[in-house]
This record gives C-alpha cells, sequence and structure tokens, in this order.
C-alpha cells in the first residue's frame, strides 16, 4: 500500500511549515525525510498522520483520499519523538491500546500484545510502568504499540534522537531487524541524522526550510548529490569554488583534469575521505589536524582560495604533515561531482 | 483549476470542524454567564434605579469617601509589609540552611488554602482586652493597624510562594561566585537575587494588592469601627440596612477598582497568568 | 531572628486559637481553666449542623467546580483563540471581584423571576460554585498547558475515538491536577465568608458564618474551638482527596 502527498501544504498561522511536498511512498518501501530543525518533515508526517490539516493538497493511502479523515480512521502507525506511552497504564495496556479501540475480542489481544512484546524483545516488562523504563526500552514499547494495529503504514518521527549514542548505534540495528519483521509496511522514517537515513531508507528525501530539495535513492543521493545543500547535509562534503570555461575546469586556477565541466555548476562537490595527500595536487596549508582514532581529519585552505576549508579524512597510523606546513592536496576525478552553487 | 476545487474543499471541512469544537465551550460559557455576568449586569443596572440619584447621594458620603480611602491605604500598606516580610522569609528559606525548610514551605502552601478570618479571630485573643498582649497593646484591636498586621499576617505566603520559586531557580553556583568576590549577604540580596527575582516579586505583590482590596473576613471578624473598608460596606448596606441599591453604587465602583487593577496586572506581567492558587 | 518572626507571623495564630478552643478563661497572658467544654458546644445543636451544610456545601460546589472547570479547561484545548482568551477572562471575574459583590450579585439576581433562589441553599451552593470554578480551571488548564498534545494524537492514530482519547487518555493523565483542584475548591470552600454572608438563608447557615454569630455574640471560645473543628475537617477531606491521586503521573 502506497502514501502519496500531492501539493501538501501546511501553515500554522502565518508561517509556512510545509510548501507543496510531492512524495510517495511505496510498500515495503523506506523513505526517510532528513533535514534541519524546522525543515517541514516533522511537519509532513503530522500531515500523513492526520495531527495537522493541510490547508493545500491532497493525502492518499493505497489510492483512497484520506485528506478530510481523522487520524484515528487512517490505520496508521506513528512513532513520536518522546515515544508518549500512556503514563497510567501499563507496558502490556499500551500495546493493546489500539486493539481494545477497535474492539477486538480479549483473546486476540492477549495474543496479539504477547506476540508484538516478543518481538521487540520486551516480554518480560509487560506488567511495568513507562516511568520505570529506560528511554530504549519506551521506544521499543511504542513501535510495538504501533505495530500491534497491523498499520500498512509506519511513520517515525526522529525515534533516536532522545538515546545517547552507544544506544543510539544498538536501536539502528534493531530498527534494521524490524524492517526485515514487517516486509509490506511502507516506512516514513523522520530524521535529522544523516547517519541513521543511509543505514535505514530505501531512498532519501532532503528537506530544508518547509521544501523538499532532493530526493533519490540514498546511494545516488550520496555519489552524486544534485545540489550543494545536500551534499553537505548528507555526509559533509567539501563545496570548493571553480571556474567553468568550455571543458575544463579550475580550481584557484588550476585545470582539474577528468573533470567533465557542466553549465552553471560551478561548485566542485568532493567528500572528505576521498581527498588525498600526495603528490602532483593543489598547493595548499595545513591549518589545524585532529585525530579521530581509527582517522585524522585536516583542515586545509588551497593557496588562492583563503577563506574555504577543506576537509581531508586521512587513515590513521602514517604520517601527518607538521600544521603550517605546505601540502599538495590531489582530488580524483572520479571521486569529484559538480553541483549548482545555489544558497548553502 | 482542479487545484483550486480542491482548496474550495477543503477551508469550509476545516472551519466546519472548529467551530464544532468551539460549541464544547459553550455550556461553561453560559454557566458563568448566567451566575457571574448576568448577575453583575443586574448589580449594575440596580445601582440606576433611581437615576444617578443614588449615586450621587453615595458617592457625595463621607461614609463612602472614607471607606474608599480606607481600603486602598490598608491595601497598599499591608502589600509593602506582605513584600519586606515574605521577601525576607523567602531568602532566609531558600538560602539560609536549617533544619525543617522543607516544612516550613509545606506550611506556607498550607496557609494558602486557609480562610482568612482565623488569623482575626487569634488576634481577639492576642490582642483583645483579656488577651496576651491586651495590657500592652491597648486599644489595638480596634485600630486599622489590626487589619494590616491581620492582612500582613495572613497574605504574606502568597507573596512567598511565587517568590520561593524563583529563588529555587536561581543557580548556586552564582550566589558563592559573588560572595567569593567579596560581596556581603546584603549586596548579594540586593544586587544579584532581587533583580533575579524581580517579575515573582511583582507578581506575588500584585497579586496580594488585588486580594487584600477585595479582603474581607478579616474586616468582618475584626469588626472595628474606624476601619469600613468598601467590601464591607457592601455587606452593610445589602444586608444589615437593606439598601440593596446604595449597596449595589459600591459594588460597581469596588468591582472598577478591581478588575481596573487586575487588567493592569495581568498585561504589566506580559500575559504571563499570574497563578492564584 | 526569622524563627521569631515566623513563629510570630505564621504559627502564632494557629496556636492561639488551639489554646483558646480549649481553656476556659484567657485573662492574663497565658489561657487557664483547661476544658472541652466548648469543643462539646461546637460539635452539638446548631454548630453541628452548620457542619454538615458546610460540608455539603463544600462538597457539592467544590464537585461542580470541579467538572465545569475541567469542562472549560479541556474545551478551551481545541477552541479558536479568541473564544479561548474569552473563557479565560470569564473563569478569572470571580477571582477578580470581591466575594461580597459576586454574593450581591447572586442575591440581586436570584431574589426575582426567571430563578427565586433566594432563601434556599442552591444560592449558597451556586455562590460557592462560582468562586471555586476560576480556580479549578486555572489549576487544569495549568496542567493541560504542561502536557503534550502527542499523547492524545498518537492515542487518535491508535484508533481511538475522541470520546475513548478524552476518557482513556486526557482524564486519567490530569487526574493528579483534577484531584489538587478539587482539594483545593473544597478547603476554600469550608473557609469562605464574604459571598455565604450575604446570600445564606437561615436554615443554611455554614461553618464560618457560625463561627462569626459567635464572635459577635462574644462567645469567643466557641468560635475557636468550632474553628479547631473546621480546620481539622479540612484537613481530614483534603488528606483524603490526596489519596486519590494514585499513581497517575503527571509530566
Amino acid at each position: 500500500m502506497t502514501v502519496q502527498l500531492e501539493d501538501v501544504t501546511v501553515h500554522f498561522g502565518r508561517t509556512c511549515a510545509l510548501e507543496g511536498l510531492n512524495l510517495t511512498v511505496a510498500a515495503g518501501e523506506t523513505v526517510a525525510l532528513l533535514g534541519p530543525s524546522g525543515s517541514g518533515k516533522s511537519t509532513a508526517l503530522k500531515a500523513v498522520a492526520g495531527f495537522v490539516r493541510p490547508s493545500r493538497g491532497r493525502i492518499r493511502i493505497a489510492g483512497v483520499d484520506v485528506t478530510d479523515v481523522p487520524p484515528a480512521k487512517r490505520g496508521i502507525g506513528v512513532v513520536v519523538q518522546q515515544y508518549a506511552l500512556f503514563p497510567h497504564l501499563r507496558v502490556a495496556d499500551n500495546v493493546a491500546f489500539g486493539l481494545r479501540a477497535a474492539r477486538r475480542p480479549k483473546a486476540e489481544v492477549t495474543r496479539r500484545v504477547a506476540e508484538m512484546l516478543d518481538m521487540v524483545g520486551m516480554s518480560t516488562y509487560a506488567r511495568r510502568f513507562p516511568r520505570e523504563l529506560s528511554g530504549g526500552q519506551q521506544q521499543r514499547v511504542a513501535i510495538a504499540r504501533a505495530l500491534a494495529i497491523r498499520p500498512p503504514v509506519l511513520l517515525l518521527d526522529d525515534p533516536l534522537a532522545a538515546l545517547d549514542a552507544q544506544l543510539r548505534a544498538d536501536m539502528l540495528d534493531e530498527l534494521q531487524k524490524l524492517r526485515r519483521e514487517v516486509p509490506d509496511v511502507a516506512i516514513v522514517y523522520v530524521t535529522h541524522d544523516q547517519a541513521e537515513a543511509l543505514a535505514l531508507a530505501d531512498r532519501i528525501a532532503v528537506m530544508r526550510a518547509a521544501r523538499l530539495v532532493d530526493i533519490a535513492p540514498s546511494a545516488d543521493l550520496y555519489a552524486a548529490p544534485p545540489s550543494a545543500f545536500t551534499a553537505s547535509f548528507l555526509g559533509g562534503a567539501n563545496l570548493l569554488p571553480v571556474e567553468v570555461s568550455a571543458d575544463e575546469v579550475r580550481v584557484a586556477g588550476h585545470p582539474l583534469a577528468g573533470v567533465r565541466a557542466k553549465e552553471g555548476n560551478n561548485l566542485l562537490c568532493i567528500r572528505p575521505h576521498a581527498v588525498r595527500l600526495g603528490s602532483g595536487g593543489l598547493p595548499a596549508r595545513l591549518l589545524a589536524a585532529q585525530w579521530r582514532g581509527a582517522s585524522s581529519r585536516l583542515t586545509c585552505a588551497i593557496d588562492g582560495l583563503p577563506d574555504v576549508r577543506v576537509h581531508i579524512d586521512v587513515p590513521a597510523g602514517g604520517p601527518l604533515p607538521e600544521v603550517g606546513a605546505q601540502v599538495s592536496m590531489v582530488l580524483p576525478p572520479e571521486a569529484c561531482s559538480l553541483v549548482p552553487a545555489g544558497t548553502r | 483549476m482542479a487545484v483550486e476545487a480542491l482548496n474550495f474543499q477543503v477551508a469550509p471541512s476545516n472551519k466546519g470542524r472548529q467551530s464544532k469544537r468551539s460549541l464544547w465551550l459553550l455550556p461553561p460559557i453560559l454557566l458563568l454567564a448566567a451566575l457571574v455576568v448576568y448577575p453583575l449586569v443586574l448589580v449594575a443596572t440596580e445601582s440606576f434605579t433611581g437615576g444617578l440619584a443614588t449615586w450621587r447621594e453615595v458617592v457625595g458620603s463621607t461614609e463612602f469617601r472614607n471607606a474608599l480611602i480606607r481600603t486602598i491605604q490598608i491595601s497598599v500598606t499591608s502589600t509593602i509589609g506582605c513584600l519586606i516580610v515574605g521577601t525576607f522569609l523567602a531568602a532566609v528559606i531558600s538560602f539560609v540552611p536549617f533544619p525543617g525548610a522543607r516544612i516550613v514551605s509545606g506550611v506556607v502552601d498550607a496557609m494558602l488554602s486557609l480562610p482568612s478570618f482565623l488569623v482575626a479571630l487569634s488576634f481577639t485573643f492576642l490582642y483583645g482586652t483579656a488577651g496576651v498582649l491586651g495590657s500592652l497593646a491597648g486599644g489595638f484591636l480596634t485600630t486599622p493597624w489590626a487589619v494590616v498586621l491581620a492582612e500582613i499576617t495572613f497574605y504574606t505566603p502568597f507573596v512567598m510562594r511565587p517568590l520561593l520559586g524563583a529563588m529555587a531557580r536561581i543557580p548556586r553556583v552564582q550566589l558563592d561566585v559573588a560572595a567569593s568576590l567579596g560581596g556581603g549577604p546584603w549586596r548579594v540580596l540586593s544586587k544579584i537575587v532581587l533583580p533575579e527575582v524581580k517579575p515573582a516579586l511583582v507578581a506575588g505583590g500584585s497579586l496580594t494588592l488585588l486580594l487584600t482590596l477585595n479582603e474581607f473576613g478579616i474586616v468582618l471578624f475584626l469588626g472595628a469601627r474606624d476601619t469600613t473598608t468598601l467590601p464591607m460596606l457592601v455587606h452593610t448596606k445589602g444586608i444589615v440596612m437593606f439598601d440593596y441599591p446604595g449597596a449595589c453604587v459600591i459594588a460597581v465602583v469596588q468591582i472598577l477598582l478591581s478588575i481596573t487593577l487586575y487588567a493592569v496586572l495581568r498585561s504589566a506581567l506580559g500575559g504571563r497568568r499570574a497563578r492564584l492558587d | 531572628m526569622f524563627a521569631i518572626v515566623l513563629a510570630v507571623l505564621v504559627l502564632a495564630p494557629f496556636v492561639v486559637v488551639g489554646a483558646a478552643a480549649f481553656s476556659g478563661s484567657w485573662n492574663g497572658v497565658f489561657p487557664s481553666d483547661p476544658t472541652t467544654s466548648h469543643l462539646r458546644d461546637a460539635l452539638s445543636g446548631d454548630e453541628l449542623a452548620s457542619l454538615t451544610v458546610s460540608l455539603q456545601t463544600a462538597l457539592l460546589g467544590g464537585l461542580l467546580a470541579v467538572v465545569f472547570g475541567t469542562w472549560a479547561a479541556l474545551a478551551s484545548r481545541t477552541a479558536s483563540a479568541p473564544l479561548v482568551r474569552f473563557t479565560d477572562a470569564l473563569y478569572h471575574l470571580p477571582i477578580a471581584v470581591p466575594s461580597v459583590v459576586v454574593g450581591l450579585g447572586l442575591l440581586v439576581a436570584f431574589s426575582r423571576p426567571p430563578l427565586l433562589l433566594n432563601g434556599t441553599k442552591w444560592i449558597v451552593v451556586i455562590a460557592h460554585l462560582v468562586l471555586m470554578v476560576a480556580f479549578t480551571y486555572g489549576t487544569v488548564a495549568a496542567a493541560l498547558q504542561r502536557t503534550d498534545d502527542a499523547y492524545a494524537d498518537v492515542a487518535a492514530s491508535l484508533g481511538a475515538s475522541p470520546a475513548r482519547v478524552l476518557w482513556q487518555v486526557r482524564l486519567p493523565m490530569l487526574r493528579p491536577a483534577i484531584v489538587s483542584a478539587a482539594s483545593l475548591s473544597v478547603a476554600l470552600s469550608m473557609g469562605e465568608v464574604g459571598a455565604t454572608i450575604m446570600v445564606y438563608p437561615a436554615s443554611w447557615r455554614t461553618l464560618p458564618v457560625s463561627v462569626f454569630a459567635l464572635t459577635d455574640r462574644g462567645q469567643t471560645f466557641v468560635a475557636a474551638a468550632e474553628s479547631l473543628v473546621l480546620l481539622a475537617v479540612t484537613v481530614v477531606l483534603v488528606v483524603t482527596l490526596d489519596r486519590l491521586r494514585g499513581r497517575a503521573v503527571e509530566r
């Protein structure tokens, strides 16, 4: 079952929280809405859930227009940011809430609750109250509660934001496993964290200032970002101003062999790990070096482009040049792509 | 064209739902309209039953003018007293460690929901002719100062409550740093604590001003001859003398006084609801 | 210094009233002739009747105040902004106006058709309802402001009807606030004098009015004993109500 958003626009008073979003999520597909805060990604999710009403546009689920249908009749599973587990209900009663609202027979409720708690590994906590659970446990219960009603669509609103770094990595594994448990469910995953989006999503929709910037399969978006914003937000790419003339591309006056010029695209995009230090490259100066365990992050400035900082990730272990030293920076053409400057 | 058609569909249904939701507010609004607004409107009309004559007569009487001045005097004096005592007590509870500080703030909370006439009743024993300080205090109980003291006793917790909250939010480090830089306790209090808690001070003080303006129980129980306030006069005229139009005139003046003050306070506090409980 | 100020200001009145309740006379610095006869007087005849009247008024008025205060707070959650501001102002009106004036208004309004309530107990109950509803509304509205809408949203997404959301999510989550609103309004109602003294009929005399009548007749010791009864009953009521708080968590 697919979710379709057509030109969905949401206003809160005079501010526009979401502007003309078009998006389709197929059954069994995971689409991540990725963007900084205030980009409209949560608003889009709330519009699909029915928590906010679009001022324009239509929302369809499995082809049926649900724009005017209240949330209770949409049958969508939602996991909100702080989980919103009902504090006065035990874990099992939280999971049973939707089934009881649908007046399912008692035996079925019991069976389904047990099944769901088992799926998220929370069976032993059935009699606990939410406040007795850790953040990660609360999140599992919230997911079990949302999936108990067998929704065709699952919406996750930044589910890992409230967790600390270690737990976040663990929960990411859990979510990947969960994805395989519910192969037919369309999942919309809202996040501000590019690592989560890359790990979970089939396609990533990058959002910014209430609008959709780019949408593409995750690998494509990472390998060849269509815009400067996506390039830097997804994977923190370096963006270097280039001069494009005829079919030659120059950085600070130095021609780059093997990089194809494109009309109007005058920013060179390259990932920090793709840049290498070697001979015959661009002359630059090393400004800072941070050791990060498995790698070191170097910050350089190319001669002639003093205001542009270039980040380079080099594997740890090799010798590093002194800070302040002159270096030569190699930009492998296969790792370079050109994007329009636009506004960053 | 299609988009416009869709637009047209969305807008009215949106409105419909909103107005249906607002309908739920109707019963509680009607209730208060019938039980508060309608009576108050009748009070206003009743005050004009004799034309402007009743107004001229009541407002012109020395009795009324004395009561008005008394009410404001007592209210302002009591509020200033509450602010001084309340700030002192709240500062001590917040910043001077001593056993039972928690119990004291519990007592403060409990005081807020007790009837004010208890204080007045105890004054009869404390300062009355036969009481503890009776021989010393002389005729103290019959002066407006007795009312002021009783109101300070009763309303100080209303100042302390927001102050305790605000003082608890001042980081201790800030005070320690100030003290380590050589600021004495008074300097720390006046330069750091007071500016921090000013909003709470304003909120508590203005609430107290309103409540003392409206106070009735204490004045009723102390029953001093010299201390007739506006609410007291409403009671005397309405219940003892059965002069409804006269009582209504005073009630209207009192309403205007209180509502004006309340409105000024609410806007001065920047729309923040002064918590009244 | 601090202890003295605190003692004189806060505690002395209660100690004094308590001591007076149990003493036969008070002519020197300390009360004398310990006795329980005042307390017995305070718990018999008319005074006992006053106690039951006060209890009924406080419980009935408090209950109605809680129902309407909660209703108004919940309904103003979803209504349009100007309507909410209007309701807010309306529900704060009884606090801003002196209770004597509220009483006078009720007296003027309900001594004439269409509703003749003067002389019945209902005018007293209405007075208490009106005065307490401002506090219950304020308490519940403040608690609602602190609760996240996400709970109701999630409940709706799980298929719960608006009624189910109200009864199974919103109200249980508001329970602590509703209970404190109830105990506050019962406590205030037990001690209310201003409006009551304006409207009460002879057949429905509340405890504080009786206390005043006693002091007015010079029977201050019995008045003290009765005030003590009032305090004790109020404390018992508030503590009992507090038990209803249960486990519910307010966020």
